[in-house]
């Protein structure tokens, strides 16, 4: 699937309107300034989704995966190489830095803010529908290849699309990236393509 | 609401489909009242659902009124979104207190209901068994880092410990080598003049006319002289490697030491046809405190190689001064530098030849005798006089040795500066040398039925030492036999190959193996490639374990050693020819 120029700046835009809300929330949550961005959204086929890396070029191997149903039907996974996604934890848990595995506490913090952007993201989605979603608790995949995790989606014989965006997380002078990947069917995106188009025009 | 608000049916439902598990549940409506309290709550926080269902939560627990959580629990009934509250970010969510004093770590999600009651489910995890499993998994986990870097730092000390041995074993191996090859060619050293001695005097014994006595005489004393100066090299070096040589120091003149030795040598220069020559640098002084006895042995022993490996050309003996680096106050150096236009020495060499047991040509085809310890005591000599020695040298071009030692310019008045030396020949009164045992004579029946055993066979003799040619020729020619002397295997082999093959000139070799151009190995093999089939017999000073092997190897028949026992050797070579004649015959 295809994109115009004006469809990926629409759904770029829906897409931080959810980030916006996301990065409110954490920093009510830890009481500190953290900056989210989103800046760029592509969509594409999951069998082109190849290898995806973080802009530090090492695999995203650290997601936190929510299935949600019903308005649309999909996976949304925020995903980290391991190293970025432990960084991230520390430093909103303020634990201290150093140690590059991920513990039960680290796993826990990085589930929450998983849980706080793609709940943000996909709010943000279901409102251009008008409709509710139902969500599945969110889950933390560790040493998991994120290809392999939408790979593994299922939704039946429709055709399967994949939108994918850079997400820039800037924390107490750090500047952490991640990537939001969005799997759904291209029916539902074609649908959301259409509502991101009736909504610019009102 | 109220307790009255919710049918006792509905608490009743709720509680018995919550009970079960293992989780704490609590329903809450939108306004965070309480719906359902199971029985894992009601445990854990000792609050029973009747006193808390109809309640709103905050009641109990204040804080999820709060700004972060408080929104957080709004969206989840405004969007219908789950939500989580981690441990480390929530530990405390529902602050419950446990028998142990600690408030419970808990990771708690929120969940819509789903059955349109517009209720959530408040799911809360007991994290206290995990987290613990975990830091016991840690705990583990550290035990076992801490064991694999022990591991690997005793790992890493075997495989230092393991290189040590293996370089220490192969020290000593090579230590072993060296000692084996040195002992090889004392036994060489030590049987070669005694080899004339004894034979020389058998032929004394026999009767000799007197002019051939006195030459017989002549050339026992010249190898006994040279027995002994073997002897005291050995005896010096162990002296030394013992630590019981130190240097006297003693007013002396380096001009005086430079041109007595230099006079010394120039006798035996002029006899080989080559100059040497003495100069004298600026700024020696005219005294210095040192060991004249000791520094004159290593200026002999340099000179005494010079000449001895230089054929054509000059040796120079230079004294110099220089300064110390660094330089110290109120001293310098004396430096004396024996040069020559000699053979040189091979770079690879030219570490080792101050070593025992090294020489810088151990081979068969060496050309100059010694017993190889000249240079090591040199160096350690050095080393008393507390100075140093080097050497430059390029093969076919000479070398020079440099010995330094310090100037110590001090008042020739002067006291001696309390060094207690021993003096070689004290050491040597003290330990006569021991008389070297002779030979065990030969039964005398070999040769007794016959004067003339050989009478008529043509015998070859390679040697490269004169007073061993003489010596077994005259015992050849006793015996009857015609014989031919050649100087080494080079002119063996040519005698040998140039022989017309009907008739040879020579019926039987006596082969020495340590000869220079080339030796007995390389001859003997030479010729039998060439297909010479007459018998050779190996005549050698190395009496080693293995020469004999060595010998036979290379194609010789049979092997004898040195000194010669001449009975035996006669019967042996009548032997040999016996079974030759025969092999002809058939």
């Amino acid at each position: 699937m295809k994109l115009s120029p004006d469809q990926l700046d629409a759904l770029t835009e829906v897409v931080n309107i959810g980030v916006g809300r996301a990065a409110a929330t954490l920093c009510e949550l830890v009481d500190d300034h953290i900056a989210l961005r989103v800046p760029n959204v592509r969509v594409c086929d999951p069998s082109l989704l190849g290898d995806p890396t973080s802009l530090t070029g090492e695999a995203l191997d650290t997601s936190v995966v929510q299935d949600f149903s019903v308005t649309m039907r999909g996976r949304a996974l925020l995903a980290f190489p391991q190293s970025s996604g432990v960084t991230l934890a520390q430093l909103l848990g303020q634990q201290d830095e150093g140690c590059d595995d991920l513990d039960f506490d680290l796993a826990g913090v990085l589930e929450e803010v998983g849980n706080i952007v793609l709940n943000a993201v996909l709010g943000s989605l279901a409102n251009l529908f008008e409709g509710e979603l139902d969500y599945t608790v969110p889950q933390l995949r560790a040493e998991e290849a994120a290809e392999g995790i939408i790979a593994d989606y299922h939704t039946g014989s429709d055709e399967q699309t994949v939108l994918m965006a850079d997400a820039h997380f800037d924390v107490a002078n750090s500047a952490i990236s991640g990537s939001l990947l969005l799997a759904f069917s291209m029916n539902e995106m074609a649908a959301l393509l259409d509502k991101l188009v009736l909504a610019s025009e009102t | 609401m109220s307790n009255a608000e919710v049918s006792p049916e509905v608490i009743a439902a709720s509680a018995a489909e919550y009970d079960v598990l293992p989780l704490g549940v609590c329903i809450v409506d939108a306004k965070l009242t309480v719906c359902a309290w199971n029985r894992t709550l009601e445990g854990w926080t000792g609050i029973n659902r009747g006193d808390i269902i109809g309640r709103p939560l905050s009641e109990q627990y204040p804080d999820v009124a709060r700004r972060g959580i408080a929104s957080r629990l709004a969206a989840v009934f405004r969007d219908g979104a789950p939500i989580v509250f981690s441990a480390a970010l929530h530990r405390h969510f529902l602050p419950i207190l446990q028998p142990t004093g600690v408030l419970m770590p808990q990771r708690t999600h929120v969940t819509p209901c789903g059955d349109g009651s517009g209720r959530a489910a408040i799911v809360i995890e007991d994290l206290t068994h995990p987290m613990s499993q975990l830091e016991q998994l840690r705990r583990d986990r550290n035990r076992l880092e801490q064991s694999q870097t022990s591991l690997r730092r005793q790992q890493e000390e075997l495989e230092a410990t393991n290189t040590k041995l293996t370089e220490a074993s192969r020290k000593a191996e090579e230590a072993n080598r060296s000692k084996s090859e040195f002992l090889a060619n004392m036994s060489h050293e030590i049987r070669t003049p005694l080899t004339a001695i004894l034979g020389f005097a058998d032929i004394l014994v026999d009767g000799a006319d007197p002019e051939a006595g006195v030459a017989a005489a002549e050339t026992i004393r010249r190898n006994g002289e040279h027995l002994l100066a073997i002897v005291n090299d050995i005896l010096d070096l162990s002296k030394i490697e013992a630590g019981r040589v130190e240097a006297d120091l003693t007013c002396c003149s380096p001009l005086d030491i430079a041109e007595e030795v230099t006079s010394l040598m120039r006798v035996r220069a002029e006899a080989r046809g080559i100059g040497l020559h003495l100069r004298i640098g600026d700024g020696v002084p005219g005294a210095f405190h040192s060991d004249p006895i000791r520094l004159r042995q290593v200026l002999l022993n340099l000179l005494g190689n010079a000449v001895k490996f230089t054929d054509e050309g000059r040796v120079e003996l230079v004294v110099e001064a220089a300064e110390t680096k660094p330089p110290v106050d109120g001293s310098g150096q004396i430096v004396f530098s024996v040069s020559d236009t000699g053979i040189g020495i091979p770079a690879d060499k030219l570490r080792s030849i101050f070593e025992p047991f090294n020489q810088a040509d151990t081979s068969a085809q060496r050309r100059f005798g010694g017993t190889g310890l000249g240079l090591a005591i040199c160096g350690r000599l050095a080393t008393t006089l507390g100075g140093t020695i080097g050497v430059t040298s390029e093969p076919g071009a000479g070398s020079t040795f440099r010995l330094a030692i310090p100037m110590c310019k001090a008042s020739c008045e002067a006291p001696k500066l309390g060094f207690d030396c021993e003096s070689l020949e004290a050491a040597q009164r003290e330990k006569p040398l021991p008389a070297p045992s002779p030979p065990k004579p030969a039964p005398p029946q070999a040769i007794a039925n016959d004067a003339r055993p050989l009478a008529g066979r043509r015998v070859l003799i390679a040697e490269d030492g004169p007073d061993n040619q003489r010596l077994i020729a005259y015992h050849l020619k006793k015996a009857g036999a015609e014989v031919t002397v050649v100087e080494n295997g080079q002119q063996a082999v040519e005698a040998l190959t140039a022989e017309p093959s009907r008739e040879p000139a020579h019926e039987l070799v006596l082969m020495d193996m340590q000869m220079p151009v080339l030796d007995g190995y390389q001859a003997t093999t030479e010729l039998r490639k060439r297909g010479h089939a007459g018998p050779i017999i190996a005549l050698t000073a190395h009496a080693m374990e293995g020469d004999r092997k060595k010998a036979l190897a290379a194609g010789c028949d049979d092997y004898a050693t040195k000194p010669i026992n001449a009975p035996q050797l006669i019967e042996m070579i009548r032997g040999w020819l016996g079974k030759s004649a025969t092999t002809a015959a058939e």
